[in-house]
């Protein structure tokens, strides 16, 4: 939805408002309107003052370098302050109909001002040099609405992209489009599961060394039943491990590793003091 | 160059000698410990660190494995009985404690 046409429309409610809500209260006014266009040292090459609802005299020509400003003071027929719910400065490309319009703000205590920045100018009119009608758009809920044509202003630029003269600098922005990620870039599986069996090679490699050191494993069942508890507690441990890797949740694994806790404990302490007690 | 070989053969043939077997036994799984972390981080610089946290998991275990062989080797050396107050079974308890320590938290690192 473009602004300026939406803010007509709200204009115009706001006017319909303005009159059921009593004739007391009536329309919202501009007055003190100046339009200009500076210098970059903050002259004005163009400059007039218009009373409501004169337009401008001549048509002045406005360039990246020379940004156009618009002030204004916004209040009821009788003269009252009125704070406004909307303000913009609206511009119709006269040949395309494209629409631009900038939004006013007011600074504390002190006028309306609208200007075109070079962003804006850069983006919204350089591409679409030519003639543009200005209209000064007022809206109040309470007190009504106001489209003030100002008169034309000649945008001297280069020709560009036609289709980015015609977004509104207030309207609806480009849908955002997710982007993902790209996937990391993995190694095929031949080659993990290669690393796989190196990683567990030394494990081979490692056995056979203690049997050459004469680590005997059959010595085993040698050992005292305690030695074998521990040793299985341990190896259940080893198990929880595992299974919380593969999917167990945090908190049941730690009670379950508290509970084995005190029996590894005790299985240890007596397996050790007898080996101590043993000479061994 | 030939110096070098004499020296490197004069330390195994001492080292096979005076040490006893159960420090042999630590030492060989302490090079185990060390080939491990060593393939797993060829693999890393070759394949990539993505899995990161896997690559963490299992490099820190290889290294924390060796450092508690380490510490095992120390307090089990009867040279350093002196240093060292209590038996090697202690020694061997804290070590098997360490590893389920570790363990528990190489599996909550892989992922």
């Amino acid at each position: 939805m473009k602004l300026p046409g939406a803010a007509r429309a709200l204009a115009g409610l706001g006017a319909l408002c303005g009159l059921l809500c009593g004739l007391a209260s009536g329309e919202v006014m501009a007055a003190n309107v100046v339009v200009r266009v500076l210098e970059r040292t903050g002259d004005a090459q163009f400059e007039q003052a218009l009373a409501y609802p004169a337009a401008l005299s001549t048509v002045p020509k406005v360039r990246l370098s020379t940004p156009l400003t618009v002030t204004f003071d916004a209040q009821t027929a009788g003269g009252a302050a009125v704070q406004l719910d909307r303000a913009a400065v609206s511009l119709q490309h006269a040949e395309t109909g494209a629409e631009v319009a900038f939004a006013a703000q007011r600074s504390k205590g002190g006028p309306y001002r609208a200007s075109i920045s070079r962003a804006d100018f850069r983006r919204h009119l350089g591409p679409a040099p030519g003639r543009y009608s200005v209209t000064l758009v007022l809206g109040s809920f309470e007190h009504g609405g106001l489209a003030y044509e100002l008169g034309a202003i000649d945008v001297v630029g280069k020709q560009g992209k036609q289709g980015k003269a015609r977004l509104a600098a207030l309207g609806p922005r480009p849908e955002i489009r997710h982007r993902f990620a790209d996937p990391q870039r993995m190694p095929s599986a031949a080659v993990s599961l290669a690393f796989a069996g190196l990683v567990a090679a030394p494990l081979g490699v490692l056995l056979r060394t203690w049997a050459r050191l004469g680590v005997n494993a059959a010595n085993l069942k040698h050992e005292p039943a305690g030695a074998l508890v521990f040793m299985g507690l341990v190896a259940t441990y080893m198990a929880l491990a595992v299974a919380y890797w593969v999917g167990g949740r945090l908190l049941p694994t730690l009670g379950y590793a508290l509970a084995l806790a005190l029996p590894t404990y005790l299985a240890g302490q007596h397996a050790l003091s007898r080996r101590i007690a043993r000479g061994l | 160059m030939a110096a070098a070989t004499h020296i490197l053969a004069g330390l195994a043939r001492d080292y096979a000698a005076v040490t006893p077997q159960r420090l042999k036994v630590i030492d060989t799984y302490m090079v185990f410990c060390v080939a491990v972390g060593l393939i797993q981080l060829a693999y890393c610089v070759l394949a990539g660190s993505f899995p990161y946290n896997a690559f963490l998991a299992g490099f820190g275990s290889a290294v924390a494995c060796f450092v508690f062989a380490a510490s095992l080797r120390m307090k089990t050396n009867p040279k350093n009985a002196g240093q060292f107050a209590g038996p090697p079974e202690a020694a061997f308890a804290e070590f098997v404690f360490c590893h389920i320590a570790l363990h528990f938290v190489v599996s909550h690192f892989l992922g």
